[in-house]
């Protein structure tokens, strides 16, 4: 004979929801004030009515889903509370109800819950939408669909708790392994990403790595936060059908987690005890890595005394609180401390792996083969994108140009043999004027590569040749086109502004013009640029930089681009935009007739000069010959200055960097402007260095 | 409806071995009663036997079939935990309708009967029973669900002498009429003894013992005697002696065998007195015991 097993019990099902009520009634009264009662309310405040539905109906399905993940983890432990008593528990499995169809009740009871107070909500909402503002369709849409996007939120969050009540016996433990199971993912890739960086002198950008866009990826319990703060009613229909799969498979791995749960581990933490400790050690490595991330960065310098002491506070703190929340016994706090000590030597050598860049992570660039394509990313340069061979090997071997230059700058980092010197070292990055050019290789097989690289001058004169080589190439050309839409017969939308050095146009741009003077305008610089891809190169990015024109265009296909081109002095391509701004300076003028006065600052010691004689600008401005003087923004009186950092070479000297950045500003017809500089210290006249020092 | 087959049962919670290779068999429309100390599995066996625990190794077989997740055969299984459970906030009328949706065979006449019967009000809340009325509330339900087995874990703790004795009736009475194999687990002999048909003893997660009550009695006996001239050694040569006393020219002798027989040895050495006591269930458990080289005190309080 078989078992005759059933999934689905309709009379127990009903019991278990009669039963349920308090939940259902909790759930109706929450929805009630946040979506009939919210509209009602924001109804009275809104004169116009299109402005009103949009933002109503966001608001209300906004509020409703901030109670989303609440609610659904509330219900799952409710839900789930019988089978953590080991009474009821030995009960329930006594009852002629297979543990399938137990499962499958306790997951209806809390999706009909759920489900039936948003329906009541959403129909009240409905029925004031239709009282104030008649019957449309579009906003109605609006809102069952957010509620519809909110009842999956639910059961993803629902599904999510149950599964973590299924591995375990007690609704607190539920609750952690819920939050566990959504928020580790992103949580321990943060928490990598951070050290990674921390100790990776070119992977030092976090955001390269993690972006809230992969976090959210990563979790819906992130998404659902983003989709609020983004006012998205309803998400992606290819991201709804994902995380609609996530919830069957997760329901599906509940029940059959659920299948073999021993009921004698009812009111124990574990039900599967080796579970514990991988819940255990993998909340403790993130915050490992944190608490020793924020204690070494509490002191101005990175200490490494402190930095081991947040590794060790971290991991011996998580592991006492969660042995003494799981086992709910503070005693056990210390319990498997052999474990803890393994743990703490895997922790150790993975931190020494990462620090001492045992497996040259850090410098590791990779082979073209292997390669999609390569970015560029430089100060004031619009990204280029390789995809050809030769393109993608320049910039790999710029990038290994840089990487052998810093090896060979031995005054910087000869006694910097080790991670912790170099944190020492790099303190002053941020004091001193630096280049940065950022690599991003995309790879056919593994991960996304991203380095950046910070440049002085010198360094800039050390990797000049492959630069050069980047920049020469055809393909760079195109590249540097490439984000324009090839003409304006297929632009749609088009905003187009200069920001002049002088301070930004954008008014003095529009105004008196009209969209086909616009598009006039974007028609001689696609022209221009055309005309000049040839000129486009080394030689062409070496003049100074006076401004940047920004470009949002769109094309039929709804293709929408993005990108800003730096103009430089003498460039023509946009000489009808440059002559457009009248109150800009006049970067053809000589210098004399730019300046009224102008001050050199030390700013360590506050000592100044003021320079009123036309032979001290020539000779000051001597100083700047060749390095441009471009970058003009529009300040106030107390600002006519021109500002030196760290004149005294020798200071200079010991701390790697062989430049200072100066401030510059200066009058013009009564008005200030503002410039920073990169300047050789050495190169400043004797007269001023010494009133300075 | 069938015997109740228990093959090589074991079960281990962590480092502690609660049964170890349990067999035995238990016929349909009998009153086995399941003896053990506390700690000896009894518990763990009717948890198995009810399909609440998924034993390491071995199978509980209902009639052939396997209790683990067959709903059929829990249908026909209704198993009384030591501490009752019931609803949050239910009446027996509550519970009543919950199981009825749950046992195909549930009476919900028979339950209010038998509420009749103890006296119990179905519409009161039973979190305000005391200890002994959730317990006959427990039977109440159960025995409402018209189980074919019913298995009882330390059921007639906590009531008194007259419900105990209820209990036991009803309970009997359905072994009777229906054909019903109740199991019943307990840690005190006396309480099984006038119920009981069949007998099994637990004791360290093994089963050491298991008789069929009337063979038992049949099969031991106590006879005091008062003999002449003969020496110890003459009265006792032929019987398979239990235990022997003497005080002054008293004689208690336990001794296996048949009665008559027993009489007819001894009658032969011509006793001016010779009776035969009856054995209680105790008795016979302390003399089969220490027979098998146990000390029954320490295995059965």
């Amino acid at each position: 004979m078989t078992s005759q097993k059933s999934y689905f019990n309709i009379k127990f099902a009903l019991d278990s929801l009669r039963r349920s009520w308090p939940t259902a009634v909790l759930f109706t009264l929450i929805l009630f004030f946040s979506m009939p009662v919210a509209l009602l309310i924001s109804v009275q405040n809104v004169d116009m009515q299109y402005v009103f539905t949009d933002v109503c109906i966001f608001l209300i399905v906004g509020i409703a889903r901030c109670f989303t993940f609440v609610m659904a983890v509330f219900a799952g432990v409710v839900c789930f509370r019988h089978m953590h008593n080991r009474v009821s528990a030995y009960y329930y499995h006594s009852l002629p109800i297979s543990r399938e169809a137990h499962y499958i009740h306790m997951l209806t009871t809390g999706m009909t819950c759920y489900t039936a107070a948003l329906l009541i909500n959403t129909l009240l909402s409905q029925i004031i939408l239709i009282g104030n503002y008649k019957l449309d369709a579009a906003y109605s849409a609006m809102l069952w669909q957010g509620s519809l996007q909110n009842l999956l939120f639910f059961a993803l969050f629902f599904v999510i708790t149950m599964l973590a009540g299924s591995l375990c016996g007690t609704s607190i433990v539920q609750l952690i392994i819920a939050l566990v199971i959504l928020y580790i993912t992103p949580l321990m890739c943060a928490s990598l990403v951070l050290l990674m960086t921390r100790y990776m002198r070119y992977m030092t950008y976090a955001s390269d790595y993690f972006s809230i866009e992969l976090a959210e990826k990563l979790s819906p319990g992130i998404r659902v936060i983003t989709s609020i703060e983004e006012e998205t009613i309803c998400l992606g229909t290819a991201e709804n059908l994902l995380y609609l799969f996530f919830t069957v498979i997760i329901a599906i791995a509940g029940i059959a987690i659920f299948r073999y749960r021993k009921a004698e581990r009812a009111n124990m933490p574990f039900i599967f005890p080796r579970f514990g400790s991988v819940v255990k050690y993998t909340v403790m490595v993130p915050i490992t890595i944190l608490s020793g991330i924020f204690f070494g960065s509490l002191m101005t310098e990175s200490s490494f005394f402190w930095t081991v002491f947040g590794y060790v506070c971290g991991a011996l703190l998580t592991f006492m609180a969660v042995n003494a929340v799981t086992q709910k016994n503070a005693r056990a706090m210390f319990r498997n401390f052999k474990g803890f000590l393994i743990y703490a030597c895997c922790a150790a050598a993975v931190i020494i792996t990462v620090g001492f860049d045992l497996f040259s992570l850090n410098s590791f660039i990779p082979g073209t083969h292997n390669l999609t394509s390569v970015t560029m990313e430089a100060n004031n340069m619009v990204p280029i994108t390789f995809t050809d061979e030769a393109g993608m090997e320049s910039l790999c071997l710029l990038g290994r140009a840089v990487q052998e230059y810093d090896e060979s700058d031995t005054e910087y980092y000869s006694s910097a043999d080790t991670y912790f010197q170099i944190e020492e070292n790099s303190f002053y990055i941020g004091s001193s004027r630096h280049d940065t050019i950022k690599l991003t290789f995309d790879q056919k097989f593994g991960p996304t590569v991203i380095k950046r690289y910070s440049v002085d001058a010198d360094a800039m004169t050390a990797i000049e040749a492959q630069l050069k080589a980047v920049t020469d190439t055809e393909s760079f050309a195109d590249a540097y086109l490439a984000k324009l839409h090839d003409s304006h017969s297929e632009i749609r939308s088009l905003d187009m502004w200069i920001e002049y050095f002088g301070g930004s146009s954008y008014q003095d741009y529009w105004r008196d013009l009209t969209e086909e003077d616009v598009i006039r305008d974007y028609n001689s610089l696609i022209d221009a640029f055309k005309a000049s891809r040839s000129s486009i190169g080394w030689d062409y990015f070496q003049s100074p930089r006076v401004g940047t024109v920004s470009i949002y265009s769109a094309n039929e296909e709804m293709d929408y681009r993005s990108c800003r081109y730096p103009v430089y002095l003498g460039d023509r391509t946009l000489s009808r935009l440059v002559d457009s701004l009248t109150e800009s300076p006049r970067l053809d003028l000589p210098y004399s007739e730019l300046f009224d006065s102008l001050y050199v600052i030390n700013v360590e010691n506050g000592k100044y000069v003021k320079l009123t004689e036309e032979s001290e600008y020539a000779a000051v401005l001597e100083a700047f010959a060749g390095e441009g003087i471009s970058v003009f923004t529009k300040t106030d009186d107390k600002y006519r200055i021109l500002a030196v950092r760290g004149v005294n070479p020798d200071d200079l000297y010991k701390r790697g960097y062989s430049e200072s950045e100066v401030t510059v500003a200066v009058k013009e017809s009564g008005t200030y402007y503002q410039n920073s500089y990169q300047v050789l210290a050495s190169k400043l006249p004797a007269f001023v260095i010494n009133e300075l020092e | 409806m069938g015997t109740i087959n228990i093959n090589g049962v074991s079960k281990t919670f962590g480092d502690v071995k609660s049964l170890s290779f349990v067999t035995s068999e238990i016929k349909q429309g009998s009153i086995y009663g399941m003896i053990g100390s506390n700690g000896s599995g009894k518990s763990t066996l009717l948890r198995i036997m009810s399909g609440i625990f998924k034993p390491d190794t071995g199978e509980v077989l209902y009639s052939g079939m396997p209790v683990w997740e067959n709903n059929t055969i829990k249908n026909q299984i209704v198993y009384i935990s030591d501490e009752a459970y019931f609803h949050p906030h239910s009446t027996i009328e509550d519970m009543s309708g919950f199981l009825s949706r749950i046992y195909t065979n549930y009476d919900k006449t028979l339950c209010s009967r038998l509420c009749d019967d103890f006296s119990l009000d179905a519409r009161r809340r039973i979190n305000t029973f005391s200890k002994g009325m959730q317990k006959q509330a427990s039977v109440i339900l159960a025995l409402s669900c018209r189980p074919t087995y019913l298995l009882c874990d330390e059921t007639f703790d906590g009531l008194d002498p007259v419900m105990r004795q209820l209990v036991k009736g009803l309970i009997a009475a359905d072994v009777a009429e229906r054909g019903l194999t109740p199991v019943i687990a307990s840690h005190n002999l006396r309480e099984l003894e006038d119920i009981c048909d069949h007998i099994g003893l637990l004791h360290k997660g093994g089963i050491l013992f298991e008789r069929d009550i009337d063979d038992l009695k049949l099969n031991i006996h106590k006879i005091q005697a008062v003999f002449g001239t003969q020496n110890s050694e003459e009265i006792l040569s032929g019987l398979s002696i239990v235990t022997c006393n003497k005080r002054g020219s008293l004689y208690t002798i336990v001794a296996r065998g048949n009665e008559r027989e027993l009489t007819k040895h001894l009658n032969r050495l011509n006793p001016t007195f010779l009776e035969m006591i009856p054995l209680s269930l105790e008795e016979i458990f302390i003399s089969e015991m220490e027979d098998r080289g146990y000390d029954f005190s320490k295995i059965v309080l």
